[in-house]
């Protein structure tokens, strides 16, 4: 299985460079959004930064996870179902999700602070909560970029489905990320971040663990 | 009578749960009292309102300003109608020794209503002139042989007043929309292990029932709000977390509406149940503990604590749970049933 995870992550690697336009795609929305934020807030305080942070992460993390399934309908998905089984394919979806998203999050961050100045000063805070970000959104919307891609008008389902489910760690994100605006190292911070960092752990896994039991339900007829 | 039983036995609680929810009166107690603010040393002639109390049945009233565990009586009363009472008192000198709260509670007790009070009543201003007009002085638990009120009453609390009858049909419904979308979400598992299309309708059946009571349970709480808090939507956590968590499952019915082969729908929408049933875990139980909120029970129990029920309350509060959940059964189960007949119909 591992082997499998392995080689399916190999091949999703070599597709995304291969194509590099995706990437790229999700790169310049990243920019846009950040370039339409700028000229609608002339100067963004601490909080609001961080919200719009964490928004610009989130519409792009909808975008990349649904455009992950969309090389797996029709007949390679067949191709897929004969070789590998669901739990495999799923934890390598999730994988490859997290680190697109990590590498889109430090992008948007770098960008982010470079243009506006960054308010955040305890940033090891503030990484640790992009890991856990990127690992939070791409556990909750792999499943249901699943079950959006398979029903028809898969945009518009990847958000109904997707947003209500991914409210809690979305808003976990941003109180947590909200103690990074204060300096400090990541063994500083207080027992409430630390409460925040235990209920996002907590929320990721649940959502793993139901995710990774219902997925091959998912993927085969 | 075998198997319908638990449908009459359903209406019967939910009959019970509201006659006696909406018909048994309150317990005695007072809404307010004024002066507001009084002088230490001085005679204060304090106007008290009662409520649901009949003063004018009985002649024997105690009344004291309480502060911790001391205590004066008052000096004299005269009753002016069933609800109205003016208490005279004449406050001692200083505050007693030690204690630093100015906010004396207002205790009324007699044979009729029992002992009622007003935490909060009066607050204790200091002399000014320093010229004491009284000689009274505080006597530590002078306060005895209280008397209780007779018959079955819900407990009175102030700002809550009559709304806390609500807790028979906010609370409840909401406990009754959990059991039956964790029932939705066992049929879904179980559509899933055996692939027969009744789970699947039974889920959507029951997850149709599940919406309507947290429907219902958003607009009573609503209006419980608009009394308590001020407003119908004050953009409260809790509020947030539920409207989300009813989109969540709105969501269900558009994933639904949306797949037109029948297995494939039947499967994509038992995955995502079964995995919004999850994601609802966390928006009800654990994000409003990260948040202050306006709603009791905030950092204990998710809805409030044990101290907001007395067993009077219990006596309606548990049966009616079970009412509204056999009621939402059934309604599941007719539901399920014209599922059944409309797919019937329409392979025709």
């Amino acid at each position: 299985m591992l082997k499998d995870i392995f080689n399916l992550l190999k091949y999703e690697f070599t597709i995304e460079l291969r194509q590099v336009h995706a990437l790229g795609g999700l790169m310049l929305y990243v920019l846009s959004t950040l370039f339409i934020i700028f000229i609608s807030f002339a100067n963004v305080s601490g909080p609001i930064w961080i919200i719009l942070y964490w928004i610009i992460v989130l519409f792009a993390a909808v975008n990349a996870i649904l455009k992950s399934f969309s090389h797996e309908m029709g007949k390679r998905r067949l191709y897929y179902f004969s070789m590998v089984n669901g739990t495999s394919l799923y934890i390598s979806k999730v994988i490859y999700n997290f680190i697109i998203l990590f590498l889109l999050s430090v992008v948007n961050f770098t960008i982010f602070g470079a243009i506006s100045g960054s308010p955040i000063l305890n940033i090891p805070l503030f990484v640790l909560a992009i890991l856990l970000g990127s690992l939070g959104l791409s556990m909750g919307l792999t499943l249901v970029a699943g079950i959006a891609s398979q029903s028809s008008n898969n945009g518009t389902m990847m958000t109904i489905l997707g947003f209500p489910i991914i409210i809690p760690i979305l808003i976990s994100l941003v109180h947590m990320s909200a103690f990074a605006l204060q300096a400090g190292t990541i063994n500083s911070v207080g027992a409430e971040a630390f409460g925040d960092i235990m209920s996002l752990l907590g929320i990721i896994l649940l959502l793993f663990a139901v995710s990774v039991i219902l997925f091959p339900f998912l993927w085969k007829n | 009578m075998k198997n319908w039983w638990w449908k009459i036995l359903g209406m019967l609680l939910l009959i019970y749960g509201f006659t006696a929810g909406l018909l048994l009166p309150l317990k005695t107690g007072i809404t307010d009292a004024s002066p507001f603010t009084a002088e230490l040393g001085k005679s204060l002639e304090l106007r008290s309102s009662g409520y649901n109390t009949f003063y004018t049945q009985s002649n024997a009233h105690r009344a004291w300003l309480k502060l911790d565990n001391y205590s004066i009586p008052a000096k004299e009363y005269s009753v002016s109608s069933d609800q109205g009472m003016v208490l005279y008192f004449d406050l001692p000198e200083k505050l007693p020794k030690g204690i630093e709260e100015r906010n004396a509670t207002l205790i009324i007790d007699n044979e009729i209503d029992g002992t009622h009070l007003l935490p909060g009543a009066v607050y204790l201003n200091d002399l000014k002139d320093s010229i004491s007009s009284t000689n009274t002085v505080w006597s530590e638990n002078a306060i005895k042989d209280l008397n209780k009120q007779d018959g079955i009453t819900f407990p009175y609390r102030n700002t809550l007043y009559e709304t806390i009858r609500n807790t028979y049909f906010h609370v409840s419904l909401w406990f009754a929309m959990i059991i039956i979308f964790i029932a939705g979400m066992v049929n879904s598992i179980n559509y899933l292990r055996k692939k027969n299309m009744d789970y699947d309708h039974r889920a959507s059946a029951f997850t149709s029932v599940g919406i309507l009571f947290g429907i219902l349970g958003l607009l009573t709480g609503a209006v419980w709000a608009k009394h308590t808090w001020g407003a119908y939507w004050s953009w409260d956590i809790k509020q947030n977390m539920t409207a989300i968590s009813l989109l969540i499952y709105l969501a269900y019915f558009v994933l639904r509406a949306s797949i037109s082969d029948v297995d494939k729908k039947a499967r994509l929408a038992s995955v995502y149940n079964i995995f919004a049933f999850t994601a609802l875990i966390p928006l009800i139980y654990v994000i409003p503990r990260l948040f202050s909120s306006l709603h009791p029970g905030n950092g204990g129990n998710p809805a409030f604590g044990s101290q907001d029920l007395d067993n009077t309350m219990r006596m309606i509060f548990y049966p009616i749970i079970i009412g509204w959940t056999l009621f939402g059964w059934w309604m599941a189960r007719v539901r399920t049933r014209t599922k059944i007949l409309e797919e019937k119909v329409n392979q025709f």
